[in-house]
């Protein structure tokens, strides 16, 4: 049986498990060292092509959010398959004081996405040297962008990690949930250089804060 | 609806559909625990493929374009042979 894994949870959190997930597969409730893992299982790995993978990303993301919104989870990067049910229950095992420290820190907080671009850029020209002074200004343009950001919520934002884009700058924010709307209020007020655009979204789970170490780069 | 301020804008304030379709896909395909090891993922109805230790499965596409390849190389590996 090939085993499709959303989320761990903690075990005692509350909430009911979702009717149906990716491929309208019923949801299972894995319980293993303290903590509650969500899956799907499949004679056979499900074949996801096409339009299935958009579907069944949405029915993925559904999945997640329904169970986010009972309290903290870790959530399974799409789509991660496993054999058996045995090995996701391994891993689970493996990994459960791990993940039970995260879910302590996470409980009752929520990750707030802003992704800084530029809407137009002023492309270099010339020498190398003149290539290099213009990615130093767009990279000092986008982290002038971030500080707004991070200084309007400076009350909420509990920690704070950035990832550099092909086009701009990607900011993960954790703040408690109840803060969310205040946040939000505060990033209303952002203004940032006319070249730049900024998309702020959540809250989501707290997937960049699993890990205390800082965030790593994936290009 | 999404709430633009200048250039800034701030989506998913209330309903569901305020955060896009681009924003959600990016967010199951790239963030998330990443099982290492043995992992078995089966895409675009290609039989199972097992990514080795070091491999991080980054996102769909990124998949599909290492079983583009691998078949790739299957077919002219097959065609040395049968020619």
């Amino acid at each position: 049986m090939a085993v499709l894994a959303y989320c761990i949870a903690e075990s005692a959190q509350g909430g009911s498990v979702p009717a149906a997930g990716v491929l309208g597969a019923s949801i299972h409730l894995l319980r293993q060292s303290g903590l509650a893992c969500l899956y799907s299982e499949w004679e056979e790995a499900p074949a996801l092509s096409g339009a299935a993978v958009r579907a069944s990303a949405l029915a993925f993301h559904r999945v997640l959010q329904g169970a986010f919104a009972h309290g903290a989870i870790i959530p399974f990067r799409f789509p991660t398959i496993l054999g058996t049910r045995g090995d996701l229950e391994a891993f689970v095992r493996e990994h459960a004081a791990e993940y039970s420290g995260a879910l302590a820190r996470l409980k009752d907080k929520a990750q707030m996405d802003v992704r800084i671009s530029f809407q137009r850029r002023a492309g270099a020209t010339g020498t190398g040297a003149a290539y290099l002074r213009a990615r130093q200004a767009e990279r000092a343009k986008l982290a002038a962008a971030a500080r707004e950001f991070r200084d309007a919520g400076s009350e909420q934002i509990e920690a704070w990690r950035e990832r550099e884009l092909a086009d701009g700058l990607r900011c993960f924010l954790l703040a408690n949930r109840a803060a969310v709307p205040e946040l939000r209020a505060g990033f209303e007020r952002v203004r940032i250089a006319p070249e730049l655009t900024a998309r702020v979204t959540g809250p989501w789970p707290a997937a960049e804060f699993v890990s205390e170490g800082p965030v790593e780069e994936r290009a | 609806m999404a709430e633009s301020v200048s250039n800034v804008v701030i989506a998913g304030g209330g309903a569901e559909e305020d955060i896009s379709l681009l924003d959600v896909l990016d967010h199951v395909l790239h963030q998330g625990v990443i099982i290492r090891g043995n992992l078995v993922i089966s895409l675009a109805g290609i039989d199972l493929i097992y990514v080795g230790l070091d491999v991080i499965l980054t996102s769909v596409e990124t998949a599909l374009r290492h079983i583009a390849r691998a078949q790739g190389e299957a077919r002219a590996s097959a065609a040395r042979i049968t020619g």
